[in-house]
């Protein structure tokens, strides 16, 4: 393509700006629910997969009345300030089917230094943990020292790497990779550490139960042999007031709600690109019509066919590539500005991917609506460039 | 010889009947040669121009243009010479909308020498010809205005300047005097006149008769065929 065209085509989008622009915005509109919907979409699978990978638990044990947030499910219950009973975690332990079952404590949303937010602080027994710390030695290689605490990805920790809580200070040893739930808002920290800030509440007028045998929850991972069905009854006969429930039934049903919403964006998305490609098919139909003088006019003077199929290809390149650029603009700014904001709406776990995948989205997304434009005016082209120009003279003449 | 036409058809269907819009056309031009060519509207005067300037493809016969033969040409060579050496003028002025009358008129050059369409000014833009041939046509003052202000008659001078920017070896124009007043139609066959004198090849088909005056061919066209004038029983108006 020489200066010629490439000059007719960008003079012809300035110059025609009413029908250049309001196409370009229609693909802007494409490229924004192409975009989000494409980090949307990556962010549920990339967070769906990172919870799977945590999940270290085939089964959750809490107290009767608590709720299982979904976001968090087999990591974390939330127990409020009840307890399970005394006694269960050796009866658990004892089962058959049981390999290893370990007990978490909780203090519940608590407001601290770091945060804007109320936080979380998770206690895990360093004895029998088999959730939190491997989770943990990915960004931690050495044993967590002691009077040390491990923040979840959202929590700022300032640059002396400490964090306040209840006016005590406390050395941070490491930040978790983020998991896209509100386990990137929490605390982790060993039994010996929970107690320290049981002390330090106290201190502050704030009591919390204090004793090691009440637990928020236990956590339990079975052998290949195990019946499930007759471990809920074994403790469901030993013990009341408690809640049990198994992986595989709450994650199906976090994974349920994810391709739910996946298949919601992909839809909104295939309507879109319908709705775009068809308003840039008859956009251009109808302005080759009218402009069936000028391509005759441009024949006249010397274009070939071809010179004439890419004036219109390259006219709806232009509209492709302005509305692509002006959405992925506008839609970036506005989803990494409430990145934060859309992860806890969706209810799902959700997480931003890394520069390498958004690079890889963007790509992906500008890729596919350049080519909305050339693609769908392609029949067009051809016919312009198939067109009679002394017909389309005669037209006119007669 | 610049121009060798024989045996020439152009068929049309019109109601499910083949007719010939151009039947049997034999037609010669030599550089310096002013051909005028009469006939009642219908008579297929348009069509043989634009069979001349390669913009329509015959039916039958050839067209040799300074030696090649338009029916081996490919679409790209024939564009190329229409571009760079033929100044077709066509009946109903065809303008860019959004570009201005210069910019209009600098389109064919623009294109031959790969270069962007937008100009500023008329004097930086072509050579010292080009812009007598605007003051002679009296629309040097009207360049950076856009088609749509311009009269009918003003448009039609401007697609004459346009067809003679790259200065081709002939000039093939289709009524270039309709729209015109009678000062600005003489000024026009004037001009035609003077570029046959320079020595290019000028075609036209008309209904003034002030044809007949500057003409050094004259043929009439009925019902597709062009007769010589002395053979023509049609006097040509």
């Amino acid at each position: 393509m020489n200066n010629t065209n490439l000059n007719l085509i960008l003079e012809n989008y300035l110059r025609n700006p009413f029908r250049s622009f309001g196409l370009s915005l229609l693909i802007a509109l494409f490229a924004s629910v192409l975009l989000v919907g494409g980090l949307l979409s990556f962010s549920l699978s990339k967070g769906l997969n990172r919870l799977s990978s945590r999940l270290g638990a085939d089964v959750i044990v809490i107290p009767q009345g608590s709720e299982i947030n979904d976001q968090s499910v087999l990591l974390q219950g939330d127990s409020k300030y009840t307890y399970l009973p005394q006694g269960s975690l050796e009866f658990i332990r004892g089962l058959a089917g049981v390999e290893i079952a370990t007990p978490q404590y909780y203090l519940t949303t608590l407001s601290a230094s770091c945060c804007d937010q109320k936080v979380s602080i998770i206690g895990f027994d360093t004895e029998s943990d088999f959730v939190i710390q491997p989770w943990i030695r990915e960004v931690l290689a050495d044993k967590l020292p002691k009077g040390s605490i491990v923040v979840g990805s959202e929590i700022y920790t300032g640059e002396k790497k400490t964090l306040k809580i209840f006016d005590h200070e406390y050395p941070v040893a490491a930040k978790l990779e983020p998991v896209g739930n509100k386990l990137d808002q929490a605390i982790f920290v060993d039994v010996t550490t929970l107690a320290s800030i049981r002390e330090a509440a106290k201190a502050k007028g704030v009591v919390f139960l204090d004793n090691r045998d009440q637990y928020s929850s236990i956590l339990v991972k079975l052998r290949a042999d195990a019946d499930f069905d007759r471990l809920t009854r074994e403790i469901h006969t030993r013990f009341d007031g408690v809640q049990i429930r198994n992986r595989k039934d709450l994650f199906s049903g976090l994974e349920k709600s994810a391709n739910f919403l996946q298949i919601i964006v992909w839809v909104i998305v295939a309507i879109f690109l319908i709705i775009a490609a068809s308003a840039i098919v008859i956009s251009f139909s109808l302005s080759t019509r009218e402009r069936r003088r000028e391509y005759a006019l441009l024949r006249i003077v010397g274009f070939t066919r071809q010179r004439l199929k890419n004036l219109v290809l390259g006219e709806s390149l232009l509209v492709s590539a302005v509305g692509t650029y002006l959405g992925l603009l506008f839609t970036s700014v506005a989803f990494f500005t409430f990145k934060i904001w859309i992860g806890e709406h969706v209810g799902i776990p959700f997480i931003v991917p890394s520069p390498i995948e958004i690079a890889g989205v963007y790509a992906v997304v500008i890729l596919l609506l350049h080519s909305v434009g050339p693609i769908a005016v392609y029949g067009v082209a051809n016919k312009v460039s198939k067109m009679d120009a002394y017909a389309a003279l005669r037209e006119v003449e007669h | 010889m610049i121009l060798n036409v024989s045996n020439l058809f152009k068929t049309y269907t019109r109601r499910g009947e083949e007719f010939n819009a151009v039947e049997d056309v034999e037609f010669f031009a030599w550089s310096g040669d002013f051909s005028v060519i009469f006939g009642e509207s219908g008579s297929g005067k348009s069509t043989l121009l634009s069979l001349l300037s390669g913009i329509n493809r015959p039916t039958q016969g050839s067209i040799v243009f300074n030696g090649a033969d338009f029916a081996n040409l490919t679409d790209a060579e024939i564009s190329k010479v229409r571009n760079d050496k033929i100044g077709y003028i066509p009946q109903e002025s065809v303008f860019l909308p959004h570009f201005t009358v210069l910019e209009n008129i600098l389109l064919p050059r623009a294109l031959r020498d790969g270069k962007n369409i937008e100009v500023k000014n008329l004097t930086d833009s072509v050579d010292d010809d080009i812009v007598s041939k605007f003051e002679t046509l009296g629309i040097a003052h009207l360049v950076n205005e856009m088609p749509a202000e311009l009269s009918g008659g003003e448009l039609k001078r401007a697609s004459i300047v346009r067809a003679l920017v790259n200065k081709p070896d002939i000039v093939i124009a289709d009524e270039p005097t309709s729209n015109l007043d009678e000062n600005n139609a003489k000024i026009v066959f004037d001009l035609l006149a003077e570029l046959a004198h320079s020595g290019t090849s000028v075609i036209v088909a008309t209904h003034d008769a002030r044809g007949f005056k500057y003409g050094d061919r004259i043929y009439t066209m009925h019902k597709g065929r062009l007769l010589p004038n002395s053979e023509s029983d049609f006097g040509g108006l």
